[in-house]
């Protein structure tokens, strides 16, 4: 059986799934919603899950989780997808930081810090980027120096999402002034509501803040909040790298599948100039996205599927991401070229970004920057998967 | 990266692409100086059994299914075997499976040639005559059809059913003259019917609607696995170039203006190839989305597989783009493959949109 066939234990997942979802999904109204608005609709969505024990679906069932292979993954998160049901709010905290605190923390710091955060109750972000320090993380400059108690945090992040409405923070500082990039960098546990910490909003092109700054000034962090070593800080960027790979991957998919559903509903509607499915022009356009979205689809089941090397999952990962950037870009820009100002219906005089696909095709252009650029992607294909020479 | 298939698939792969090499490639660049190949592909497909892929193992084949049919189709591909494979053991196969026994065997020992007009592709008419029919019109573009020891043609004959007429043809009124094409290992010839009487013995299925159907989305599935096979192929070509040829004193691999491009073109192939073995996976198990995934895999796969060649060919310069270099051929292969049927591509990937809609509105 190849992995394009679906067992019959994933599809009763699968059905299990659904009928749950199908049972406990919220109302909610998103016509014209910007993301920070949805903020409290997804909290009380990941509760609804989490009561359900549906929250952390792939995580070990020892941790909360519910244990779901990698297919069965694929299932519930096109399950959701099918329903447009919200993201959990503590997206970061369950597909990054949560699984690496599973792989490199002590049980202390597992059982202090899993359970409020499949709750919800505790929302997590991550302090990686600096100003001047985005796709070369190795000379980040946020130090942090050694006290009785633990370390002092001096520094700055920034793109930090959900740091406004996060309580903890997954931070790399330079403990080590004298080492090299690999031995220098420790990970933190930092508490976000802790003296010295100042969260700015960043508007991106939309108006929106979705995004921040973080200020740490003199920020303690207790002994016991370092995850993995002192200096193992590479270690731990590694493995969030791997998760977040592994799992945006899949919150793309669903994303993707939500994306083409509602284009697609939105072409076979009637308009001011017809409906556009009418035209053939749209038809050729929508067929290839159609097809476009099904060869992401058939790429996630096998990325993600893929043993790699020595379990690790390779490099090739990455054209998940490459690829979910473009598309995603085409198929909101296309939304936008084909609506025409009818786009704009479901939103109101003086809002900056009125209406959903205005929302969408500005927020789209994020996409082939954030969670590692389209040049560096590349980069990293050619270089690691291609065998080719380090580039200039 | 894994392809996501099974181990036999991978040992089929394996066999296949060994035997292929390096006389595919040879008797392509053979066909193009219009010399005879030293070597004929089409005897190591027979040897290894493949023309007999999708025939019942009861009936002297190998009893194998879609996802098998997508790794030899692709394989033929990167090798750019001039065979003809498709017609033959897919169409073929699929066309003559449960109705006639005699021209199945002979198919799957591997001693037909088999060309295969679709229906709607021609304009023939049939009319009754005593016990059997006449037939005139024609096709104008039908692969492989001058060197083929049978020609199998969709024709309606009366009422609403699409028969399959079994045609050899050195049969009394047809004919057959080969037409320009771009594709050297793929020759195209125009089938015409003058007044062509058949009886029982060349009607072989009488309404064979269903059968054409499968044989559509079998095609498609070739159609988009060669593609994967000359993209990926492409890319291989590629990359080995990058990382050997110098230029200002390093190699242009480690330009990103080189890198980027072949790192985009091996992106397209591989999510082209995802799709194609899902679709096949789809067309092995008879799902219900297995029409719909095959389009797709047909419509991403062969733009993916241009877009490699055209990379593959800038990045070798000069020396790529000349008449010895095998990049024209694989070049040649895809473009043409894009004539197969333009108005029936297009016009099923202009219908996906509208069939998804309606499901989820």
């Amino acid at each position: 059986m190849t992995i394009f066939d679906e067992a019959p234990a994933t599809a009763a997942f699968r059905a299990e799934a659904r009928a749950w979802l199908e049972a406990n999904q919220l109302d909610h109204d998103d016509v014209g919603r910007l993301s920070t608005e949805e903020y409290p609709a997804r909290r009380a969505w990941q509760r609804r899950l989490h009561a359900g024990g549906w929250a952390g679906v792939h995580w070990p069932v020892t941790y909360g989780g519910r244990g779901a292979s990698t297919l069965e993954h694929i299932a519930f998160v096109e399950e959701c997808a099918r329903l447009q049901v919200p993201q959990p709010l503590n997206l970061i905290g369950l597909n990054i930081v949560g699984p690496t605190i599973v792989d490199l923390g002590t049980l202390e710091q597992k059982a202090r810090y899993l359970p409020p955060l499949l709750a919800a109750e505790e929302v997590w972000c991550q302090g990686f980027s600096e100003p001047g320090v985005g796709s070369d993380l190795g000379s980040l400059r946020t130090r942090a120096v050694e006290d009785d108690h633990g370390w002092v945090v001096h520094g700055q992040k920034v793109w930090t999402s959900y740091a406004e409405v996060a309580d903890r923070c997954l931070l790399l500082a330079r403990t080590d002034p004298t080492a090299g990039s690999r031995t220098a960098i420790t990970a933190l546990l930092v508490d976000m509501h802790a003296p010295g910490v100042e969260v700015r909003g960043i508007r991106h092109a939309t108006g929106e803040a979705e995004f921040n700054e973080v200020f740490l000034d003199g920020v303690h962090v207790p002994r016991e909040d370092v995850l993995g070593d002192v200096g193992g800080g590479w270690t731990v960027a590694i493995t969030t790298l791997m998760h977040e790979r592994r799992n945006l991957g899949l919150a793309f998919h669903g994303e993707t599948r939500v994306v083409l559903d509602r284009l697609l509903a939105a072409l076979d509607a009637p308009g001011p100039r017809g409906r556009p499915l009418d035209r053939v022009d749209v038809q050729r356009e929508a067929g290839r996205l159609v097809a476009e979205v099904e060869a992401f689809r058939a790429t996630v089941l096998r990325v993600l599927t893929d043993p790699g090397h020595d379990g690790r999952p390779g490099p090739e990962g990455a054209l998940l991401k490459l690829h979910w950037s473009g598309l995603n870009q085409r198929m909101t820009a296309f939304a936008w070229d084909v609506l025409g100002p009818q786009a704009l219906a479901d939103g109101a005089p003086g809002q900056p970004t009125p209406g959903r696909w205005a929302f969408e095709m500005l927020r789209s252009r994020g996409n082939t920057i954030e969670a590692g650029t389209t040049e560096i992607l590349r980069n990293l294909l050619a270089e690691r998967v291609l065998g080719l020479p380090r580039s200039r | 990266m894994h392809g996501g298939l099974d181990e036999h698939h991978e040992l089929l792969r394996a066999g296949l692409r060994d035997a292929l090499r390096p006389g595919s490639l040879a008797a392509a660049r053979a066909l193009a100086e219009a010399a005879p190949p030293e070597r004929d592909p089409w005897d190591v497909v027979v040897a290894l059994g493949l023309a007999g892929l999708l025939v019942a193992a009861d009936a002297g084949g190998l009893g194998l299914g879609e996802v098998e049919v997508a790794v030899v189709a692709e394989e033929l591909g990167r090798g750019l075997a001039a065979v003809p494979w498709a017609g033959t053991a897919v169409a073929g196969a699929t066309l003559l499976a449960d109705v006639d026994r005699d021209r199945r065997a002979s198919l799957a020992a591997g001693a037909s040639r088999v060309a295969v007009a679709e229906p709607g592709t021609g304009e023939v008419t049939a009319t009754r005559e005593g016990a059997g029919w006449v037939l005139s019109g024609g096709h104008p573009r039908v692969v492989g059809v001058v060197d083929a020891d049978l020609v199998l043609v969709g024709v309606r004959l009366g009422g609403d059913g699409i028969a399959v007429v079994a045609l050899a043809p050195d049969r009394p009124g047809v004919t057959r003259r080969a037409v320009p094409s771009l594709d050297v290992t793929r020759p195209v010839g125009q089938l015409s019917l003058a007044d062509v009487v058949v009886g029982d013995t060349e009607v072989v299925d009488r309404d064979a609607r269903t059968t054409w159907t499968l044989v559509r989305r079998r095609l498609l599935l070739c159609a988009a696995a060669d593609a994967v096979g000359v993209g990926a192929a492409a890319v291989d070509l590629g990359v080995a170039e990058a990382r050997t040829h110098e230029q200002f004193g390093r190699p242009i691999g480690a330009y990103q203006a080189v890198a980027h491009p072949l790192a985009e073109a091996w992106a397209a192939v591989e999510r082209s190839r995802s799709l194609v073995y899902a679709a096949a996976a789809a067309l092995a198990a008879d799902r219900p989305d297995a029409a719909h995934l095959v389009t797709c895999a047909r419509a991403m796969a062969v733009p993916a597989a241009r877009q490699a060649v055209e990379t593959s060919m800038q990045v070798h310069g000069a020396t790529g783009y000349t008449w010895e270099h095998d990049l024209h051929l694989f070049l040649r292969r895809i473009r043409a493959a894009e004539h197969e049927e333009p108005s029936t591509a297009e016009a099923e990937v202009a219908a996906l949109a509208g069939a998804l809609a309606g499901r989820t509105g």
